[in-house]
């Protein structure tokens, strides 16, 4: 019985009551921490009538695609292309900046080393947002508002990218590079033959944080877009929200929790495919302090 | 053409090759790798910063040039009855959140680095919300959240708790956008963890165990101090995002009931882009970044001290 | 790690896609697939903030314009900007000479805009687009001149909207009261509060009186009574503010009496539409543009006049209308002027199904005006005769009025409903920073 359960849970050394209850509250709370989705799914298929229960009903009475036909009159098409330019855009940009970077900052000898350093380190203590009232001013001089330009330029000069690759390659073992500078290889040869395959892990764990924060951007793209063509697609997204200053949807959630399985169904999806090399890429890497 | 150069050019370049930074040969090709990066960090950081500064200065309603107010804005900052009751809000949104996540993070790393059957599925279960956009955490919760129909309270009423206005009472309203943000947020925090966790020796622990050590004593003993560092920056990051916060209020509350819920940010922005009042709001963000920055120095303090 | 990506390949497909949507970015910035329109077009650009139902009639009847009008060479482009950041967006397009030709306001509340350069007067301009002035209910076109702007008209009066009282009849009925003397004064409106309030223990779980707990709702209430209670933000020569203001505070202890007294509100409603529509309310003062949602939703309810709670009756005016933005290009004013006429002239489906009475005599006249709906919305359109509350025509409107998105208003007097400042520090508060805002005109 005891070697049965300890199969089932995968334990290994002693079997103790404290680590039967740790199995199944920690599966508990997992299976909790995703019920929020099952109940934004199911409330996508209600009819909205059947929305506002006394009850719970987890499975929709009547089965229902209305709702998304309400959400696809909006260009979601449309706004889900931009926010695929947008984030790939700025996440690939990041990645190669940050990585160029952060080698320098970490291999090579030049004058203005450290003052690069040091304004980085300050400006992670800054809020973006702050820059975001001048952002604003300079695209709207430059008429350039409203545009994939205002969209991606702003974020490119990810701060923590550079971190991340500098971090990495300080704790790369110099030997492998000394001894191609000693074959005669150039800098940048052994930047790109040696030190950038190493670095495979760190860009990749940098890749999904830089995509999943830039697919989430809400401020800035909510203020630089104005036309419906060019939103992003949590900014599309938000005119579902019922919270809206004067005159709200009375129609009730249904609608609302169609956009949002729209909306976080395909990134949840992308994210099970490649959630082993994130998480193993995150866990091998210097994200640690 | 690569053979013959001038002998002028040669000697510069010779001369360039030989100098020396620090005691060491300047790498010059090294401005070609920084200067991609940094360009756009000055214009788009830098140079936005120092702008929105001058900005604080004036009086600006996007239309026509700024005028220039001296301390005006800051003045107003300091007379304004709001002022102190968004950085309150910010605090109280920080102190639910920042103690909140780090101690859940913790102990959902702790679990699943028992590596118990079903691990990966927890591992994954707790990181997805970070995956979705704040939109949808924020209209799926306020869904959740509602005083009548929402999930949360009928299961609370289920068990004889009274429906609790969760979006609409202003005590509760910071409970609820804070219980959001740790559910959105958490599984982030978890992974740093996990990765400190996972460095750790197993015989540090192992030689613990031998000495007698309790699984509380071992943990307490051994497993925090070498977790310091990365829960230092789990805090730090925490910290930084609370003072941020603001899509969850502009979609879950629009900072209401009677500002219950307005965050520094969600101020800053019903300034400066609903009431197009861009000095005002730039000198907010001012303050806003130098409160940030001594939170984080006294943090950074305290848990060195420690150390 | 057992990462399987080729690294060349990966490095390559990186440095090529990212490249080329980096350029394809910045050298075409607005260039994307779904937008192209027909080259001969001429486009007016109208920006509208309108989000609820009321928003797919206005769709139509721009739809409708743009059908009438293909192949004559114009058309309406039309965008939804969040109301929330609409008045920014317009100003930095305009600072841009971008500005969309015309877009939603209320008429008479937007002195700031006018102020700032970007409106210009419409009178002369839909004149000699051939629109008839003298069909005109003479009320919308007054509300949209400006005293200080040399009573210039910079507003073109689409639908007028008034408050009225929406009662739930499921209600009614079980609680015995009879639909057909719906409450006209104070003491009958309490009478019917108390009677419809449902309690449990000491909380109320339903409003017989719905309002919000803070914010624009409840607000609106308090200034509406204090309005009929004699109460004024400023007189009428725009010279002084909080005239009697002994008024303003009564009417607040009226509506804190509303909640701790009678017992007939609780503040635990923030959506008012969803509390009214679900049944967490009995009686609710709003707007026609409820009506729509609600009568599809199947609520069983009647609209009736709003009582006289406070001795004069009176109720909020609202007028939707369009005003025309700066151009650069000055010939556009002809053009736009053109389509807004037809959207005037045309405009019974959206007095009739959208919202709001008609600004237009000739389509007040109209037998099938009192067709659609009419039960509905007859208190609405008759209610016109005594909404006589609108906001001061003032640069600083938006920090006087009651109903709108968060101002200076509901973070003065927010606190009094949650009862951390009396009555009376809150008028007075409120008057003072009124009176610097005017002193600033």
């Amino acid at each position: 019985m005891v070697a049965r359960l300890k199969l089932v849970m995968g334990a290994q050394g002693r079997l103790t009551v404290g680590r039967v209850l740790l199995w199944i509250i920690g599966l508990w709370l997992a299976y909790m921490w995703i019920l929020p989705f099952v109940w934004m799914v199911s409330t996508s298929f209600k009819l909205p009538g059947e929305v506002m229960t006394q009850t719970i009903e987890w499975i929709p009475r009547t089965w229902t695609l209305d709702n998304y036909r309400v959400v696809f009159q909006k260009p979601i098409v449309r706004w889900l292309w931009n926010s695929m330019v947008v984030t790939t855009s700025i996440t690939l940009a990041s990645i190669m900046l940050g990585a160029a970077a952060g080698y320098a900052l970490a291999r090579m000898n030049f004058p203005g080393r450290n003052v690069f350093f040091m304004m980085l380190l300050l400006s992670l203590m800054i809020p973006t947002e702050m820059t975001i009232v001048p952002r604003f001013i300079a695209f709207l001089r430059l008429r350039a508002t409203d545009s994939y330009a205002a969209l991606i330029l702003p974020p490119i000069a990810e701060v923590f990218s550079v971190y991340l690759f500098r971090q990495f390659f300080l704790s790369l073992p110099r030997e492998l590079e000394e001894a191609a500078a000693m074959d005669g290889a150039s800098r940048f040869r052994i930047f790109r033959v040696i030190a950038l395959p190493l670095a495979r892990a760190t860009t990749i764990a940098a890749a999904v944080l830089l995509f999943t924060t830039n697919w989430n951007a809400f401020l800035w793209p909510l203020l630089i877009t104005f036309s419906e063509e060019m939103k992003t697609l949590p900014i599309g997204m938000a005119a579902f929200a019922p919270v809206t200053m004067n005159r709200t949807q009375i129609e009730s959630y249904a609608p609302g929790m169609a956009a949002m399985t729209i909306l976080g169904v395909p990134s949840l999806i992308v994210f099970l495919f490649l959630q082993r090399y994130f998480m193993e890429g995150v866990i091998s890497t210097g994200i640690k302090g | 053409m690569t053979t013959r150069q001038l002998p002028a050019d040669t000697s510069l370049r010779t001369r360039l090759g030989r100098m020396t930074w620090k005691g060491e040969r300047i790498e010059w090709s090294a401005y070609f790798y920084v200067l991609p990066f940094f360009v756009p960090f000055v214009i788009f950081t830098i140079l936005a910063i120092i702008f929105g500064a001058y900005v604080s200065f004036t009086e600006w309603r996007i239309i026509g040039d700024p005028l220039w107010v001296g301390f005006a804005n800051y003045v107003r900052a300091f007379n304004d009855d709001f002022v102190p009751k968004v950085w309150g809000n910010t605090f109280q949104l920080a102190a639910i959140v920042v103690p909140g996540t780090t101690i859940l993070a913790l102990l959902f790393a702790l679990y699943v680095n028992q590596r118990l059957r079903g691990f990966t599925a927890s591992r994954l279960a707790f990181y997805a919300p970070r995956v979705v956009s704040v939109t949808v955490v924020g209209l799926v919760w306020v869904w959740m959240l509602d005083t009548r129909f929402g999930v949360i309270n009928q299961y609370l009423h289920k068990v004889g708790v009274p429906y609790i206005p969760w979006l609409t009472n202003p005590d509760w309203v910071l409970w609820a956008v804070g219980m959001t943000t740790i559910w959105w947020d958490l599984g982030f925090h978890m992974v740093i963890l996990l990765a400190a966790l996972q460095d750790i020796p197993s015989e540090l622990k192992d030689s613990a165990s031998i000495d007698g050590a309790s699984a509380l004593q071992q943990f307490w003993y051994v497993v925090v101090p070498l977790l310091r560092p990365a829960i230092s920056l789990v805090i730090t990051l925490e910290i930084i995002s609370a003072f941020r916060i603001f899509s969850q209020i502009f979609v879950m509350t629009q900072g209401g009931p009677a500002g219950a819920s307005f965050s520094i940010i969600f101020y800053i922005y019903e300034r400066g882009f609903m009431n197009t009042e861009l000095g005002y709001s730039s000198a907010l963000s001012l303050m806003l970044f130098f409160t940030i920055l001594v939170v984080t120095l006294i943090q950074l303090r305290i848990i060195r001290e420690r150390a | 790690m057992n990462v399987k990506l080729n690294r060349r390949s990966f490095l390559k497909m990186a440095g090529i896609a990212s490249g080329t949507a980096l350029l394809a970015a910045c050298a075409a910035p607005v260039a994307a697939p779904g937008d192209e329109p027909m080259a001969e077009d001429y486009i007016v650009n109208h920006w509208t903030w309108l989000s609820a139902s009321d928003a797919e009639v206005w769709g139509a009847h721009i739809d409708n314009f743009n059908e009438a009008h293909a192949g004559l060479g114009i058309q309406i482009e039309r965008l939804e900007v969040s109301s929330n950041e609409y008045k920014t967006k317009v100003l930095a397009a305009a600072a841009t000479g971008q500005a969309p030709d015309f877009g939603w306001a209320d008429a008479g509340e937007r002195a700031d805009f006018i102020a700032d350069g970007v409106m210009i007067p419409v009178e002369e301009h839909l004149a000699e687009a051939g629109l008839d002035w003298s069909d005109f209910t003479a009320l919308s076109v007054a509300k949209g001149r400006y005293p200080q702007f040399n009573n210039q008209l910079y507003h073109m009066p689409l639908d007028a909207m008034t408050w009225q009282l929406e009662i739930n009849l499921d209600h009614v009925e079980e609680v015995g009261l009879d639909p057909d003397s719906p409450p006209t004064n104070n003491d009958e409106l309490l009478e019917w509060s108390k009677a419809l309030s449902v309690q449990e223990g000491d909380t109320v779980v339903r409003s017989g009186f719905l309002m919000t707990g803070s914010g624009l709702h409840v607000a609106f209430i308090w200034g509406l009574v204090a309005h009929q209670m004699g109460f004024r933000i400023t007189n009428d020569e725009l010279t002084e503010v909080c005239v009697n203001p002994d008024a303003a505070k009564e009417a607040a202890q009226w509506t804190l009496d509303l909640f701790d007294v009678h017992k007939v509100a609780t503040r635990d409603v923030s959506d008012r539409y969803k509390a009214f529509g679900t049944g967490e309310g009995s009686m609710f003062l709003t707007g026609p543009w409820t009506l729509n949602g609600y009568i599809e939703q199947g609520l069983n309810f009647a609209v009736e006049f709003t009582p006289n709670i406070g001795g004069e009756l009176a109720t909020r005016l609202s007028v939707g209308s369009q005003e025309m933005y700066i151009q650069e290009d000055e010939s556009r004013y002809a053009r736009s002027a053109e389509a807004l006429t037809w959207l005037s002239d045309e405009s019974f489906l959206w007095t009739t199904q959208g919202r709001g009475a008609a600004c237009r005599q000739s389509i007040l006249d109209r037998e099938d005006y009192k067709e659609h709906r009419w039960e509905y919305r007859q208190p609405f359109v008759e209610g016109m005769e005594f909404a006589t509350f609108i906001p001061p025509k003032l640069k600083a409107a938006p920090d006087f009025k009651y109903y709108t998105s968060p101002n200076l208003v509901h973070r003065i007097i927010d606190p009094v409903w949650q009862g951390d400042k009396s009555v009376d520090e809150g008028v007075d508060e409120l008057c003072a920073a009124w009176e610097e805002l005017l002193a600033a005109e």
